[in-house]
């Protein structure tokens, strides 16, 4: 396996790179300004190089290797998010609240159909006639 | 101080608040009894929905979660050995080998008292302590508070245990999130990349439903359990009312892990479990009988049960006097008082005594309601929820995270915003970096910027004025023994 897709590694040195990018930028603040961020910058930069190099420094069976195993659940979450985004909230509970149940294993319909009615109208009653919010619409907005 | 404390009663008596308390234990109950869940996580998810709401009646549901859930995770405990939180962990050693004699129902009636002692004598604490330290730290200047602020990071890091490079490196990263937004000193944009969403800074409830919500909700989804696997004795049926004389004998065991309980939820870092596994383990040394104990001691149970919920209110003696939590859900609860516009500290005292003191009663009220709603549906009831099928409650945990973030200001840029913190919870969760720094480190980060650059103005740009003061001196030792006590431990270990 690559020694670099290790994923103390591959953290340690996201953390370093998006800490000096954040660095250039911190240069552009005014002194008193700069004080903590560029405090707190060094301190990552330092902190996960050490990281860096105790994880190299392990062989390749005490170090873990990188699995995208919460993968599926996390880009569920990220695509519930996006169409709600595209086409409106409602629409997408209606349809993504039953589909992920589906997706991770619960198959039994008749559930599936009964307790999305039901949660889609708790939550249509509690927000948008209760508590008046106003949900993304989407293309339909 | 004290006589603001009974002021307080009649605004928590009324019946908005005393809902809010029931609804809460229930809600509270059924988060903690559901292996995966946890309070910390039922907290966040919940926060937002707050925000419409009194001060008391949020605050109210917060305490009655918290309550509730740390009684609810011996249910699973006791009747399937699976801990429904990691403080109920202990829980296990002699309630399942109970529940497995066909004792289930009695072990969860010791565990429902026994947390609703803990929870009582916890809440007695924040009332007797908190208001006088509270007296003490008003006295505090800017430099005071800034080492406060500086101890209140690093014991957090420093006596979690674990890693302490991860510990900092969280401490660093919380710190960094507090940055964002406009520097309310000279008007300079930080970090804020041209988005005006930004301006404002981060808002906490963002930070936190990412970081706490997210990865058990991975988890939800993507570990499948056979809950037609779960069976459970079904032999409670004797009120808890007449069962409660019978455990008056354990009353030395709830005496001492009410005392264990308390005194580690106000170390910060320690939390729930270490409290019950040291309670566990002193009141098994104390027994007659130490050879019953992991074989079905009703003891064992209460021990643990007392002293994991001695913690809950306990834990907020620092974080309501000084803003520092002792332990994750109390960093979350400070998270809570800041929406409401609340800031924790010995100001929140003077500024809202109503608020501050109507919360120690609610604590103390949500204890007390343990034993009415755990010990009348304690064991078929709850035990019910463990049915529930993962994904569909892991899939509805995504919808109220999508609802509460998104309601803060009515826009996707939060909700965005929350994915990303989801993606660094679950990366930090993963690789064991732990989550209660990056909280803290977003509370106190601002905090601890605002009175150094005060301490600096007042001293004229001269960085002794932090060290002048003998409170000062007194903190930056705090601050040398935290770091070097357990580097020489390591040390002394290798």
């Amino acid at each position: 396996m690559n020694r670099l897709l290790r994923p103390l590694t591959f953290v340690s040195l996201l953390l370093i790179v998006g800490c000096l990018y954040l660095f250039q930028e911190a240069s552009g603040f005014k002194a008193e300004s700069a004080l903590l961020p560029v405090t707190m910058l060094l301190s990552l930069i330092i902190l996960a190089s050490i990281l860096l190099f105790s994880d190299q420094g392990k062989t390749a069976e005490t170090s873990a290797p990188l699995s995208l195993s919460s993968g599926k659940a996390f880009f569920v979450t990220v695509g519930f998010v996006v169409a709600v985004d595209l086409v409106g909230f409602y629409p997408t509970l209606v349809i993504g609240l039953p589909l992920i149940a589906y997706l991770f294993g619960f198959k039994n319909l008749k559930y599936l159909v009964i307790s999305t009615a039901l949660i889609s109208a708790i939550i249509f009653s509690l927000f948008d006639v209760v508590m008046m919010k106003e949900f993304p619409l989407g293309i339909f907005g | 101080m004290y006589e603001m404390l009974l002021m307080a009663l009649p605004g928590v008596l009324q019946i908005n608040n005393l809902l809010a308390i029931v609804f809460g234990v229930l809600a509270g109950i059924c988060v903690g009894a559901m292996p995966g869940l946890s309070a910390t996580m039922a907290i966040s998810v919940l926060i937002p929905f707050t925000f419409g709401l009194d001060p008391l009646v949020a605050l109210g549901l917060m305490a009655g979660i918290y309550n509730g859930a740390m009684y609810g995770g011996a249910i699973p405990a006791v009747l399937l050995k699976i801990p429904g939180t990691p403080a109920a962990v202990a829980t296990t050693f002699d309630g399942y080998p109970m529940a497995q004699k066909g004792r289930g129902g009695e072990a969860l009636q010791v565990a429902v008292v026994s947390s609703a002692i803990g929870g009582i004598a916890s809440a007695l604490s924040l009332m007797l302590l908190a208001p006088p330290l509270a007296q003490v730290t008003l006295l505090f200047g800017p430099a005071e508070m800034f080492w406060i602020a500086v101890v209140g990071l690093l014991s957090i890091v420093f006596l979690l245990g674990g890693n302490l490079v991860k510990g900092l490196v969280s401490a660093c990263f919380g710190i960094l999130v507090s940055l964002v937004g406009t520097d309310t000193v000279n008007g300079t944009d930080r970090f804020t990349f041209g988005y005006f969403e930004l301006l404002d800074g981060i808002h906490i409830v963002v930070l936190l439903v990412g970081l706490y919500a997210m990865p058990p909700v991975v988890d939800l989804l993507q570990t499948q359990i056979d809950t037609s696997k779960y069976r459970y004795d079904k032999s409670n049926t004797e009120s808890i009312w007449r069962a409660i004389p019978r455990m008056l004998r354990f009353w030395r065991t709830w005496v001492k892990s009410s005392l264990i309980g308390i005194w580690i939820g106000i170390l910060p870092g320690a939390g729930g479990s270490m409290a019950a596994f040291l309670s566990y383990n002193e009141a098994k040394r104390n027994s007659k009988n130490p050879d019953e104990w992991g074989h079905g001691e009703p003891e064992g149970v209460a021990a643990a049960e007392t002293s994991n919920n001695a913690d809950t209110a306990a834990a907020l003696i620092p974080a309501l006097t000084l803003g520092i939590p002792g332990t994750a859900v109390a960093a979350i609860m400070l998270g809570g008082l800041l929406i409401h516009g609340l800031q924790p500290g010995p100001m929140l005292f003077r500024e809202s005594p109503e608020i501050v003191f109507g919360f120690m009663w609610q604590f103390l009220f949500g204890a007390i309601l343990l034993i009415f709603l755990g010990g009348s549906l304690a064991t078929n009831s709850f035990a019910q929820l463990l049915k529930l099928p993962r994904p569909l409650l892991g899939s509805l945990i995504v919808v109220l995270m999508f609802i509460g973030v998104y309601s803060i200001n009515e826009r996707m840029f939060d909700v965005y915003l929350m994915l990303i913190f989801g993606a660094v919870g679950i990366a930090f969760d993963k690789l064991k970096f732990p989550l209660p720094p990056v909280v803290l480190g977003l509370i106190l980060g601002s905090f601890a910027e605002e009175n150094l650059r005060l301490s600096l103005t007042i001293g004229l740009g001269d960085w002794s004025i932090l060290a002048k003061s003998t409170t000062s001196l007194i903190l930056i030792s705090i601050v040398l023994l935290i770091i070097l006590t357990p580097l020489i431990k390591r040390l002394r270990q290798t």
